[in-house]
């Protein structure tokens, strides 16, 4: 594969972030809408709206305009198919054109449109644009994380004591996860100076990457909830790893991010332990 | 009463609003944001202290009768009391979400509520962080930003978002109790939530963000202001256990709908008759 220049990243970076921007008023429209029409997808818990649809047709329309050699992997394209299609080299789109769907529907401000570009399997540009809270995160490789425009740094918490985490207790209600999910939650929640469950995979590593938030886990997702996030949290000098301390695997995305090193690697540790909760009661 | 509760409305209103600019002033400082811990919380205390002074010494310059609830041990005067009596009653919470006051995490409030022969008669709840004044009369509709707003009308928890206070596991003798609610609650809820904010999660069901809304062991000033407006806004709030709320024990769930609470509270209750949580079936 040629090497990518600066210049070409920065080009893909620039058309990715007009185009996102450019979703700012179908996106408000459909989230100041009190009464939106909403689908069902697969299961109960899981929700779609015309928005995510127009959304991901516009940026996969303008994208594939400005780089015919595009590939894509998008949230509601997707949709339907078991199977995700193999990651290649080429470079490849990954959209998720409402991270939150569920919030964006009771016009809670945690969601967002969230663009990441990989090409050799790295991820190169990031972006994630929340209209409903005016916040556009957006980054490239090597040259740091930016929350409009400002550049954003992650937190300096090490420990959990001092730390608050993000994580997903919802995912409770999701029958293979739910003894997993639950052991985590007491896990976490019992060490760590505070927790939030924000129901934003794509918005919850943007407060990483901000440190709004001192870390993030979460299992079970899609490539395009958190690609743009991991790539935020670590240009802001986080780290991410595999739930199970193993490498980040952008197609298998089981993770946790966080402001620094040690911090990781103790809710690793946590999550490791959790497993081997056999009794509940907590007496 | 009504022209009184309107000339206390009008009264107070500003003094909201400047509370709120003062907490958004703290929000925004950017050095906070270093250690949850330690040096910082002395920031926390500097702005509680200053948004509490300013109101109290306000409303004690206008209505020196007036009472407040408040903890007898930072009672700096004989205004406060434990006890909530007829008389005209301030039950405020300067900072409501401390730790997201500090990690800029936008679920913070100035809470404050007014109770006169122990009703609860006015709430006015400001959030500055993401703009939102809320604010309601008794039997005048519940507002934001001047707006109606109303709860939802959900009445199933396979439709509902709710909230719940999962950072209690952290407290030992009722992580237990927690974890079971938890499991049992969170089984059949379209999505669970946590924002560690007690008044503006009440906000929130008012406005129709959340569908429901549990919480306990919390204090009076947490919960008055929040309870007269997700009524307002339509909704119910009770004891867990379906009796009356109270302001000075305030346990409660709220919600959109009676028969979505009502399912939330048989949820507790089934959870509070078993030993433990087990991996069996739902």
């Amino acid at each position: 594969m040629a090497h990518i220049s600066d210049a070409k990243i920065k080009e893909y970076y620039d058309v990715a972030l007009d185009l996102v921007i450019k979703c700012g008023p179908i996106f408000r429209e459909g989230y100041n809408k009190t009464n939106k029409e909403v689908m069902v997808k697969a299961a109960f818990f899981d929700l779609v709206t015309v928005y995510d649809r127009q959304i991901e047709e516009k940026l996969t329309e303008g994208l594939l305009k400005a780089f015919p050699e595009s590939l894509f992997i998008g949230e509601e394209a997707l949709a339907g198919t078991k199977q995700l299609p193999e990651l290649t080299d080429a470079p490849t789109w990954i959209i998720d054109p409402i991270d939150g769907t569920t919030n964006y529907i009771h016009r809670l401000p945690h969601c967002g449109i969230s663009v990441a570009l990989v090409i050799d399997k790295q991820l190169l540009v990031g972006i994630i644009y929340n209209p409903a809270a005016n916040e556009l995160y957006s980054t490239w490789r090597g040259h740091g994380a930016f929350l409009n425009g400002e550049p954003i740094k992650v937190s300096s918490a090490a420990t959990m004591s001092s730390a608050v985490v993000g994580h997903e207790i919802t995912l409770v209600n999701v029958a293979p996860l739910r003894d997993r999910c639950l052991k985590r939650a007491y896990k976490l929640g019992s060490v760590a100076a505070g927790t939030r469950c924000l129901a934003s995979a794509a918005l919850s590593l943007a407060y990483v990457a901000k440190g709004t938030l001192d870390a993030y886990h979460v299992d079970y997702l899609k490539p395009w909830d958190v690609a743009a996030g991991v790539l935020l949290v670590r240009e802001a000098g986080g780290v991410v790893h595999n739930t199970n301390g193993s490498v980040f695997n952008l197609m298998k995305p089981n993770l946790v991010a966080a402001g620094t090193e040690p911090l990781a690697q103790e809710i690793i540790q946590l999550i490791e332990q959790s497993a081997q909760i056999k009794d509940y009661t907590f007496t | 009463m009504s022209t009184e509760i309107e000339e206390l409305y009008n009264f107070i209103y500003p003094l909201a609003i400047r509370a709120g600019e003062i907490l958004l002033e703290g929000y925004e400082r950017k050095e906070k944001n270093v250690d949850i811990k330690g040096a910082f919380y002395d920031v926390v205390t500097d702005y509680d202290n200053k948004i509490e002074q300013y109101l109290m010494g306000e409303i004690l310059a206008k209505y020196p009768q007036h009472k407040f609830i408040g903890e007898e041990e930072t009672a700096k005067n004989n205004n406060v009391s434990k006890e909530l009596t007829d008389v005209p009653t301030w039950i405020i919470d300067p900072i409501d979400g401390t730790s997201n006051f500090i990690k800029q995490i936008p679920h913070v409030s100035v809470s404050i509520g007014l109770s006169i022969n122990k009703q609860i008669v006015l709430g006015i709840m400001n959030n500055p962080a993401q703009g939102k004044l809320y604010t309601a009369k008794l039997g005048q509709g519940a507002f934001c930003n001047g707006k109606p707003i109303h709860v939802s009308n959900c009445e199933r928890l396979r439709d509902a978002n709710v909230a719940y206070e999962v950072s209690l596991l952290h407290v030992h003798k009722v992580a237990n109790k927690h974890i079971k609610r938890i499991y049992h609650v969170g089984l059949h809820a379209r999505r669970m939530l946590a924002y560690s904010c007690v008044v503006d999660e009440l906000c929130m069901v008012a406005a129709g963000n959340l569908d429901a809304f549990y919480i306990e062991d919390m204090y009076p000033w947490d919960c008055a202001a929040g309870s007269l407006l997700v009524r307002e806004a339509g909704g119910v709030v009770t004891h867990p256990f379906g009796g009356p709320f109270d302001i000075m024990k305030p346990d409660l769930i709220c919600a959109g709908t009676e028969e979505l609470r009502k399912e939330i509270e048989n949820l507790l209750r089934k959870a509070d008759q078993e030993h433990s949580v087990g991996s069996g079936e739902v």
